[in-house]
């Protein structure tokens, strides 16, 4: 039995480079009894703040592991601010397990005192950079660490936008200096369903800035905005897909080696079947991080 | 107003009541954009319906999913989470859904429904160590009155006007009985379930126990109260006492004895004068004088000739 407080593994504050994979709620007793080989977790913040039991096992698997906490409740681009009630307890859980990497998304939930519970998308143009910029100000200065910002899942976007997502992702990054969570499965789903091309969005991204990648499974159903088309959903109730795979192996080209995430939020699977995953990413990552550096030198 | 918050706002609508007509001229995606938010539409709803349903398996057992669906739909839209934490969202569906058609409705579901919200939240609360006394009694004295006891994070105390927990065991247990019934507290009924099953009184039968015990409780106290054939009602009483003792709660002795000592003393001792055995004892003796008034020899008589003496 480990203590609350006790010292941690030294791997556990290790910022990894192997593939983690994101600890869900059905796992977490699993996780804590049989110490599965995982590189590392991600968890939802939002799963575990209201929920005493899971964070009291989530305190105990964080002396024996990375964490990283990805968070879904912080409305970055929300014009009514930042819920500072919610930041403040993700202080608490942040300053609790000491995760190696923060981060949220490039998008907004709240409005008017409702949480919508939804990613919600934003128009890319000087407004929402400031709104977003300000507020990420007040989410690196209010956790007290860097929150790394993730390219969202688009299905609709807006005809205000004087940018396209990947500029204004730079332009984030040049004036405020976050850093990136580049979402792999989200570039592939979102260039397909706003018709671009993904690999070009991969090559427009700031070289230095991504510091993690993700990868999920989507779902195709029928378009209603395009009869006969297909539109990608990010369900993260599969496998990952092929296509994704490559242009993961593209994103490891430019980007280097990063801390990969395996994300399977519903139907999820035995255990097993994440980290069959996570070896795979972590096959693909070396094989093409090996290939680029023969051609490099 | 900046643009981004009315934007904010027309996708809120469009995500809650399903509008999305204010949004049709900015919104691009496919050929016919608006159809791309329905996406977000359904994730908004599907997830905290879902989310509900989870929550409530119970009532859904109790009034159909298809039913408890329905609800669920209408209340993510009129109820939006107040906040990110989904685990904390739904405190409030019972009332809403005992609001609607109120005339359908059973009138347990909403005591039910809270029943179910505080059983989840007890199921993730973490119990601390209990404090023991030796921790209690080295507080000082003067410190005492700014001592503040806090319950367990995991205990709920939950008031219902029905017998809702029994409900509650048949779907935890998963097998219902051939035949169940609802029981209203503070009803008949519930009375003679109490003497089935908490107070097991033997020989008599419950129905009978219950009617009995009703009868004597409600009557007797008030005959002692007045002083009213007091010997007389003493004895049923000290009889339910030795009843209580022997086959109920033997260990509650203390209690018994407190009582059956007040009774004991009016028993043998009579009510003394504050009571109305008193003022019938007095009348007919007045009465008997009268009728004894000539020279019948009797007890008032002789002491009366004593004295002339």
């Amino acid at each position: 039995m480990s203590h609350w407080g006790a010292t941690a593994d030294a791997s556990a504050r290790r910022t990894p480079r192997n593939a983690g994979v994101g600890l869900r709620l059905p796992h977490l007793a699993e996780v804590v009894a049989t110490r599965p080989p995982a590189a590392w977790f991600e968890i939802h913040p939002e799963n575990f703040l209201a929920n005493p039991h899971a964070g009291e096992l989530l305190q105990e698997v964080s002396q024996h592991y990375p964490i990283s906490v990805h968070t879904v409740g912080i409305s970055i681009g929300s014009t009514e601010g930042i819920d500072r009630a919610h930041l403040a307890r993700l202080r608490g859980l942040v300053d609790a397990i000491d995760p190696v990497l923060v981060s949220g998304h490039l998008a907004w939930s709240t409005h008017q005192g409702a949480y919508l519970n939804d990613l919600l998308p934003l128009p890319y143009d000087d407004e929402t950079l400031a709104v977003v910029g300000a507020h990420l100000s007040e989410v690196q200065e209010g956790l007290g660490r860097p929150y790394l910002v993730e390219n969202p899942s688009s299905y609709v976007g807006f005809g205000t936008s004087t940018m396209t997502e990947a500029e204004f992702l730079c332009e984030l990054v040049r004036t405020t200096g976050c850093s990136l969570l580049c979402d792999v499965s989200n570039v592939y789903l979102s260039a397909h369903n706003m018709g671009y091309d993904p690999y070009r969005f991969i090559d427009a991204l700031p070289i230095d800035a991504v510091h993690e990648l993700h990868l999920g499974g989507f779902t195709s159903e029928a378009d209603e905005a395009t009869p006969g088309g297909e539109v990608l959903i990010d369900t993260h109730a599969a496998g990952v897909a092929g296509p994704v795979w490559e242009l993961y192996a593209h994103a490891v080209r430019r980007f280097g080696l990063q801390p990969t995430l395996i994300e399977w939020d519903n139907d999820i699977p035995a255990f097993s079947t994440l980290m069959a995953e996570a070896v795979h990413a972590d096959q693909v990552a070396a094989t093409t991080h090996k290939e680029s550096r023969a051609r490099a030198g | 107003m900046p643009a981004l918050a009315d934007l904010q706002a027309d996708v809120r609508q469009a995500l809650t009541s399903c509008d999305a007509t204010a949004l049709e001229s900015v919104l691009v995606g496919g050929r016919r954009a608006q159809g791309r938010l329905a996406i977000h539409q359904r994730h908004y709803e599907a997830s905290l319906v879902t989310a509900l349903l989870e929550k409530f398996p119970a009532t859904a057992w109790l009034i159909g999913s298809a039913a408890m669906t329905q609800v669920a739909r209408a209340f993510v839209r009129a109820h939006p989470p107040g906040h990110p934490c989904i685990a904390e969202y739904g405190s409030e569906f019972p009332i809403f859904l005992a609001a609607q058609d109120a005339e359908a409705t059973p009138p347990y579901l909403q005591q039910f429904g809270e029943l179910e919200w505080h059983v989840g939240q007890v199921s993730i609360a973490i119990s601390e160590p209990a404090l023991a006394w030796s921790q209690i009694v080295c507080v000082g004295a003067d410190a005492l009155p700014g001592v503040r006891f806090r319950l367990q994070s995991g205990l709920r105390y939950v008031h219902a006007t029905w017998a809702i927990d029994d409900l509650m065991k048949v779907y935890l247990t998963g097998s219902p009985p051939d035949l169940f019934t609802l029981l209203k507290y503070n009803s008949w009924e519930f009375t003679v379930k109490l003497f089935e099953d908490e107070y097991k009184v033997p020989l008599l039968d419950p129905a009978v126990a219950a009617r009995l015990a009703m009868v004597q409780e409600l009557t007797l106290p008030v005959l002692l109260f007045v002083g009213l054939a007091t010997r007389a009602a003493t004895v049923p009483m000290l009889g339910m006492i030795v009843v209580i003792q022997t086959f109920v709660y033997p260990n509650a002795w203390i209690e018994h004895l407190v009582w059956s000592s007040i009774l004991v003393l009016l028993l043998t001792r009579g009510p003394g004068i504050l009571s109305l055995d008193h003022l019938v004892d007095r009348y007919f003796a007045a009465e008997r004088r009268t009728l004894g008034g000539g020279n019948q020899l009797d007890s008032h008589a002789l002491v009366d000739s004593r004295r002339l003496k």
